[in-house]
């Protein structure tokens, strides 16, 4: 879909405050966080969960560190095996959408469209992810995954292109916590 | 590990204990948000988790970090059922030897029952626990693991933990709680 790709493009880095809510299969509210997030194309990102708990999860571009500091845990993934096909891939992968991803155009209401996205492969890790474009920038991510629980994420005060600081994307460990390689 | 030795209570700690204890055992049903890591020297495992019990049956959820559903856990004293996100169910008549069987990681979660509310699983024996200040569990040394509670946070009257790490020969469980929504049994249960 060329709205996504024009979009996907034409993005260096996104800057942006969100706020993620997760409901159960049957709709019932299970929780309600709020965070930023920082994207650079390709495969560096940084999700910062602030409320109610904090949790900083940052792609590197080679391996994917999470840092949860009441858990005094840090996990690492390498970015493929972490990526595999969630979201964060869509957004940070230089690889073609059509490589991994169906997409389908659901909705155009004047400067608004709402894409289906659906992952492509034997087992999907979600069953699908509507992205909402509002001119040519990232409004909200709705995933439903395979678990049949919806993650309704939107996005605001977003900032496109702008310089970021490289030190975002670096994770330097805070000294005493045990750091997992999950490689 | 039966060589540690754990400070015994005082006359007060214990009449503490016997009334806290009674409290938490008026608690049936509840929700509670939180994180949990599962270590062993080759193996890791971090999930969000959303535990919901109400009265015998209970559900049990697993999130990656990010939000997407990894395992789902659904009991009863008839069965208990586990759902993967690869699409696969699972059934067995308790939840630990199923957890083992399809994730081989151990989570105790009969016994979870109690300790997560910072209760022992039936009487607390001599010298297998140690209680803190205020008359509650700090260390407890139960069906082979050792439970260390880190931290309490209280919730609408209620003293509960908020953070606690289970160890056993191979394996390492911290568990941090950021919310716990209570409905104790003298009320009426409305529905979670």
């Amino acid at each position: 879909d060329e709205a996504l790709d024009n979009f996907l493009q034409n993005f260096k880095t996104l800057h942006a405050q969100f706020t993620q809510t997760l409901y159960a299969e049957n709709g019932e509210l299970l929780q309600e966080s709020i965070g930023e997030m920082y994207i650079q194309r390709p495969g560096k990102f940084r999700w910062v969960y602030q409320k109610p708990y904090e949790q900083l999860i940052i792609a590197d571009g080679e391996r994917v560190w999470i840092y949860d500091a009441d858990l005094d845990q840090i996990t690492v993934k390498a970015l493929d095996k972490a990526l595999g096909q969630t979201p964060a891939l869509l957004l940070t992968s230089e690889t073609n959408v059509n490589d991994n991803f169906t997409v389908k155009r659901l909705s155009v209401t004047n400067d608004m469209i709402v894409l289906e996205v659906r992952p492509k492969g034997e087992n999907p890790q979600f069953e699908r992810l509507n992205l909402t474009l509002e001119n040519n920038t990232l409004k909200q991510i709705e995933l439903l995954d395979n678990l049949g629980q919806k993650s309704l994420i939107n996005f605001s005060k977003m900032q496109k292109n702008i310089a970021v600081d490289e030190d975002l994307f670096i994770f330097t460990p805070p000294a005493g916590t045990d750091i997992i390689q999950d490689m | 590990c039966a060589g540690i030795n754990f400070k015994p209570p005082t006359a007060t700690q214990l009449a503490q204990w016997q009334q806290h204890q009674t409290r938490l055992n008026a608690i049936k049903t509840w929700r509670i948000t939180g994180r949990i890591a599962i270590q062993t020297d080759s193996d890791n495992w971090t999930a969000n988790t959303y535990w919901t019990q109400n009265k015998t049956d209970y559900e049990l959820r697993f999130n990656t970090p990010t939000g997407q559903g990894a395992l789902l856990l659904q009991g009863s004293p008839q069965q208990v059922t586990l759902k993967t996100s690869e699409n696969e169910t699972y059934t067995a008549q308790d939840p630990d030897t199923l957890i083992e069987e399809v994730t081989h990681l151990p989570l105790p979660v009969s016994n979870l029952y109690y300790w997560i509310r910072g209760l022992s699983y039936g009487d607390l024996v001599t010298n297998t626990y140690e209680l803190d200040d205020a008359g509650r569990l700090s260390q407890l040394q139960q069906a082979n693991w050792g439970i260390r509670y880190e931290r309490y946070d209280s919730f609408n009257g209620y003293v509960l933990p908020t953070k606690l790490t289970l160890t056993n020969n191979q394996f390492t469980v911290k568990i941090v709680i950021s919310q716990w929504q209570l409905q104790p049994a003298e009320t009426t249960v409305k529905s979670l």
